[in-house]
């Protein structure tokens, strides 16, 4: 019994033609392609013997040097002469060490000439045979001038630029000094007219503790120049005269412009 | 390609070849041993073989894309079946064309058997009635599996001569070296003069393995893509044939 379906497949299925025509031009291309690689193999390698081009740096050697110079008639590397004696290091002669002088007991010391004192005459100043001065308790006037000078002075008496929190402070030099100091880290020129008032207190060695601003001008410029000059400043330390370990003051920063 | 390996193939033997004055690639040949000389041979059949393989499906596989698309062309624009069986003969190469006849036929014996149960004539104006779809399905089955098959015929070649081919050529340099290194031991020199030559020839080999190997696994994997469309295509065909199939005679 046969199907028609089975006939159909195994018609189909059967190699068609044309393989064998492949593999002729397969096997010529292969011939072809070894031929190529055998035949031209000396070709591949390229035999012949270029000219071989040379470069003196040193110049020609021959007489010809075509514009060059020669840099001398040896050879630049030339072979190391045999057999050369090993040179002998050269090291300098030892140093002579220095005669030492030692003192000669037989002689004796020559003697030196005692100092004199000068006669009283020859002194520039006379000695002080007058009363000696007394401190007295008069005091002159020092007011505060508007427009000149800092804007920073230690003026005495209360409602000055600078108060101490101590009664009967004794030493108003110590303050003078202390504005001096102040000044010179104090940079007044802000160009606003305000007035900073910063309280401070002074230990005994000079160190400056918890400066604050206590009464503001208004302007945050103004305010911290001066803090910042308080800051800076190390003040001399306390004097002796004054007792308590510390000092605090309140100092007021006038800026005119 | 093809120029493509030929010129890789040079350049490996440039590489290979021996310094100046020592002759040129036919004196090496000549002068090598008989076991490189074979399995040069061998290397050269199989390169030979794999291309001619890798022609032959080039050239049917582009009749076979040629043909089902006309064959499809046909069928969708053909009213009844006989027309499409009509110019079957004429597209021999497109696996359509078998499955075609196979669901033809079988749906002819079919009506075959029907008429002579019945005692009425196939074709005539009552409408013809399928006795069985899922033997239609079978045959279209069948026919494509002989399709495919038919398809992948000779790639395997092709993948044996990919896989292989480089082993065969590393097995003809490690003894071409093995050798040369008795030379070396023979002689007490490892001057390159005498290494040299026998090392070059051993070499010859692993490229010739390369330049049989390469083509055919370029062209295994092209050509496997491809059968795998003309597959999809004939189960895409064999359904829209069944779908015709019940609609109209069933």
């Amino acid at each position: 019994m046969t199907e028609t379906v089975t006939d159909i497949i195994v018609a189909r299925s059967r190699p068609s033609e044309g393989l064998q025509t492949m593999v002729v031009w397969s096997t010529f291309g292969h011939i072809a392609l070894i031929a190529l690689l055998l035949f031209s193999g000396t070709r591949i390698v390229d035999e012949r013997q270029e000219p071989v081009m040379t470069i003196s740096l040193g110049g020609a050697p021959g007489p010809q040097t075509g514009g060059l110079t020669q840099i001398g008639a040896r050879a630049v590397q030339a072979p190391a002469p045999p057999d050369a004696p090993p040179r002998q290091a050269i090291t300098p002669p030892a140093p002579t060490p220095p005669k030492m002088a030692l003192p000669d007991p037989a002689v004796k010391p020559r003697p030196q000439p005692r100092p004199q004192r000068a006669p009283p005459e020859a002194n520039a100043r006379r000695e002080n045979t007058g009363p000696q001065p007394t401190d007295g308790n008069a005091r002159a006037e020092t007011p505060v001038v508007r427009g000149q000078g800092f804007g920073l002075s230690s003026a005495g008496g209360s409602g000055g630029p600078v108060q101490v929190d101590a009664a009967n402070f004794c030493c108003p030099d110590y303050l003078a000094q202390l504005v001096t100091v102040i000044q010179r880290t104090w940079d007044n020129n802000q160009g606003v007219v305000g007035s900073t008032t910063v309280r401070f207190t002074i230990a005994r060695d000079g160190s400056i503790l918890t400066p604050q601003v206590e009464i503001p001008s208004g302007f945050i410029a103004l305010d911290s120049s001066a803090l910042r000059a308080v800051q800076v400043t190390r003040a001399p330390p306390l004097p002796a005269a004054f007792q308590n370990p510390t000092l605090t003051v309140h100092m007021r920063f006038d800026y005119q412009r | 390609m093809y120029t493509f390996g030929s010129s890789f193939l040079a350049l490996q033997v440039q590489d290979a070849a021996p310094p100046a004055g020592s002759g040129g690639m036919l004196q090496i040949l000549l002068e090598s041993s008989p076991l490189s000389q074979i399995v040069l041979a061998i290397l050269i059949a199989f390169s030979i073989a794999s291309w001619a393989i890798i022609l032959f499906k080039t050239i049917s596989y582009r009749a076979v894309d040629r043909q089902t698309r006309t064959f499809l062309d046909v069928f969708r624009r053909s009213q009844k079946f006989s027309d499409v069986q009509a110019i079957c003969p004429s597209l021999p190469s497109s696996p359509l064309v078998g499955v075609f006849q196979a669901g033809y036929a079988e749906i002819t014996a079919q009506f075959r058997q029907a008429g002579q149960g019945t005692a009425s004539p196939p074709g005539s104006s009552s409408r013809p009635i399928l006795k069985s779809l899922e033997a239609v399905d079978r045959a279209l089955i069948r026919a494509a599996t002989a399709e495919v098959n038919k398809l992948e015929r000779k790639l395997t070649f092709l993948a044996t001569t990919a896989s292989v081919t480089p082993f065969i050529g590393l097995f003809g340099t490690v003894v071409g070296i093995t050798l040369s290194f008795q030379q070396i031991g023979a002689t007490g020199s490892t001057n390159l003069a005498v290494v040299g030559p026998g090392i070059s020839e051993a070499l010859i080999a692993t490229a010739a393995g390369l330049f049989a190997a390469i083509p055919a696994v370029v062209f295994y994997n092209h050509f496997v893509h491809r059968v795998k469309d003309f597959s999809a295509t004939m189960d895409d065909f064999a359904l829209e044939f069944l779908n015709i199939a019940e609609r109209n005679f069933t």
